[in-house]
C-alpha cells in the first residue's frame, strides 16, 4: 500500500523530476532570486496584447524551456497536468490547446503546483504514464483585475496585502534519473479559520499550511528534523509568522528551516506589501531557486508545501469566509 | 477550525496601522491638490477673467481630466498608496476611478465596463440628490 497514515503517499519507485522551466515578469526579474530563474520579461505585458494573454505566454513559455532542458520532444508527453488563477482555468484550457497533450486541468488555487505534481507522481508512481508535463502559472495583472480592483485604481492597500507573482512554471515528472526526487506527498484538507479579509491572504492560509505539515509528519512518523527545509508557499510575512508560532503549538519546532516563498520572492523595499502570492509564487521559487539550492548541495531534502487560498470574491459579498488548502509534496536531492 | 481561537491565534502578528503617519500624509498631499487648485482658480481669473463660479468648474474640470491622465502610468495609484484619503478628494478619484475601469476592462468592451467599479457612486449620487431634491 502506497498510501501511509491517512492523507499522505510515499513513493517507493524512484520518480523524478526531470526538469524544469521558470519565466518571470519585471518585478520578480528585479528581486533576490533574480539570477535564479531561466527567463525574465521586462515589460508585464510580455509582447501580448492582455494581461490574460501575458500569463498565457508565460505558461507556454515556461513549458518550452522545461522541454528544451530536458531535451524532450512534444509527442514524449503522455499527459499536461495544469491549472492557474483564473476562471474555468484559462490559461492551462488555451496552453493545452496550443500543446495538443491530452490534458487534466486542476486547481486548487496557489497550491496548484504541487497538487500537479502530486497527480503526476501518482501517475508515474501507478505506471499510468511514462511522461508527465506539469505547469502553472499566474499574472499580476490578470490576477489583481479578477479577484481585486483594476490595476491602476488608486486605492490604500493594508501592508497584510499579497503581491500576484507574474510568471510561468513546469515541471517534467518521469523516471528519468535527476537530480530531484520526489519521496512523498501530502494531500491536505480544505481549512477555513474563519478570515474574511480578501487583503489579508496570508491569514487565511496559515492554519491550511499547518494542517497539512501537522499530517505529514504524523502519516510518516517523523519530526521536523527529517527535512533541512520546510517551505511554504504563499503566506508571506504575516501568514508565515502565524503558521510557525502555531506549528510550535503543535510540538513542531521548525525555526530556521522554515521559509515562505512569498517572503523570498521580493526585496523589502520593492514595496510589495506581506510579499508574493499566486499560483506562480511558489513554482518559480521552487523550481528555480530551491532546486538550484539542491544541485548545489546546500539543500539534501525538503518539504515543499504550497498554500491556496480558495477565494471568490461572488463568495465574499454574499458575506462567506475565505477557504484554504495545502498540498506539500517532499523532494530529497539525488547526488549521481 | 473554531473561528474565535484562530481569531486570537492571529491577531497578535497582524502588522499595525500606522494612522497617525498615515493621517499627516493625507493631510499634505491633500492639502497640496487644494492649493494646487486655489492657485489654479487664481490664474483663471486672472488670465481668463473668469468669475467665480466659472473658475471652480474650470478647475474642476482640469483637476479630473489631470487625474484622467495620471492613471495610466499608474503614478495616481501610487499617489494614493501613498497618501490614502489625501487623494481619495472625490472629484479626482472618480476620475481614477472610471479611467482605470475603462482602461482594465477595454478588451471585453469599454462602455460596459466604465461603471464597473464606480457604479455604486453613480446610484448613491443619484438615490441622494433625488432624496435631497424633496427637501429643497
Amino acid at each position: 500500500m502506497k498510501l501511509t497514515g491517512k492523507q499522505t503517499w510515499l513513493f517507493e519507485n524512484d520518480i523524478y523530476i526531470e526538469e524544469t522551466g521558470t519565466v518571470v515578469g519585471p518585478k520578480e526579474g528585479e528581486g533576490p532570486l533574480r539570477h535564479q530563474f531561466d527567463r525574465t520579461y521586462e515589460d508585464l505585458y510580455c509582447e501580448q496584447p492582455s494581461w490574460e494573454l501575458a500569463e498565457r505566454q508565460l505558461m507556454k513559455e515556461a513549458i518550452e524551456v522545461c522541454l528544451e532542458k530536458a531535451n524532450v520532444r512534444k509527442e514524449a508527453i503522455d499527459f499536461f497536468v495544469a491549472g492557474d488563477l483564473l476562471n474555468q482555468n484559462v490559461t492551462a484550457n488555451y496552453v493545452a490547446r496550443e500543446m495538443g497533450f491530452p490534458f487534466l486541468g486542476v486547481f486548487g488555487a496557489c497550491s496548484t503546483v504541487m497538487e500537479a505534481l502530486l497527480i503526476g507522481a501518482m501517475l508515474i508512481d501507478g505506471q499510468f504514464a511514462r511522461r508527465v508535463l506539469t505547469a502553472t502559472s499566474s499574472h499580476y495583472g490578470a490576477a489583481e483585475r479578477q479577484f481585486r480592483f483594476p490595476t491602476t485604481l488608486g486605492v490604500q492597500k493594508a501592508n497584510s496585502a499579497a503581491w500576484t507573482v507574474t510568471g510561468g512554471a513546469a515541471a517534467l515528472v518521469s523516471k528519468q534519473p535527476s537530480p530531484f526526487r520526489i519521496r512523498a506527498a501530502t494531500a491536505g484538507k480544505v481549512i477555513d479559520g474563519g478570515s474574511d479579509n480578501p487583503l489579508n491572504m496570508g491569514t487565511a492560509m496559515a492554519p491550511a499550511a499547518v494542517d497539512t505539515i501537522r499530517q505529514h509528519f504524523f502519516d510518516l512518523q517523523l519530526d521536523e528534523r527529517a527535512y533541512d527545509l520546510i517551505v511554504t508557499g504563499d503566506l508571506g510575512k504575516v501568514g508565515s509568522i502565524i503558521a510557525k508560532q502555531m506549528l510550535k503549538e503543535e510540538g513542531l519546532e521548525v525555526g530556521e528551516r522554515y521559509r515562505d516563498c512569498g517572503v523570498m520572492i521580493y526585496h523589502s523595499e520593492q514595496n510589495a506589501f506581506a510579499g508574493g502570492s499566486g499560483c506562480a509564487c511558489c513554482a518559480v521559487v521552487t523550481y528555480g531557486h530551491l532546486f538550484n539550492e539542491m544541485k548545489r548541495g546546500k539543500v539534501k531534502n525538503m518539504l515543499i508545501v504550497a498554500t491556496g487560498a480558495l477565494f471568490s470574491p461572488t463568495m465574499i459579498k454574499q458575506k462567506q469566509t475565505i477557504p484554504s488548502i495545502a498540498h506539500a509534496v517532499a523532494i530529497e536531492a539525488v547526488s549521481r | 477550525m473554531q473561528k474565535k481561537t484562530y481569531e486570537s491565534i492571529a491577531q497578535p502578528f497582524q502588522p499595525s496601522v500606522p494612522y497617525v503617519m498615515n493621517a499627516m500624509k493625507a493631510f499634505i498631499v491633500g492639502g497640496l491638490i487644494c492649493l494646487f487648485a486655489q492657485l489654479l482658480m487664481d490664474a483663471y481669473r486672472f488670465f481668463f477673467s473668469m468669475e467665480g463660479e466659472q473658475a471652480v468648474r474650470w478647475v474642476n474640470g482640469t483637476l479630473m481630466v489631470a487625474a484622467a491622465l495620471f492613471t495610466p502610468s499608474g503614478f495616481y495609484r501610487k499617489m494614493t498608496q501613498f497618501s490614502g484619503a489625501g487623494a481619495l478628494v472625490p472629484m479626482t478619484s472618480l476620475a481614477n476611478i472610471w479611467t482605470s475601469s475603462a482602461l482594465e476592462y477595454r478588451k471585453e468592451g469599454l462602455s460596459e465596463h466604465v461603471f464597473h467599479v464606480g457604479g455604486s457612486i453613480v446610484v448613491t449620487a443619484v438615490v441622494a440628490t433625488y432624496i435631497a431634491s424633496l427637501f429643497l
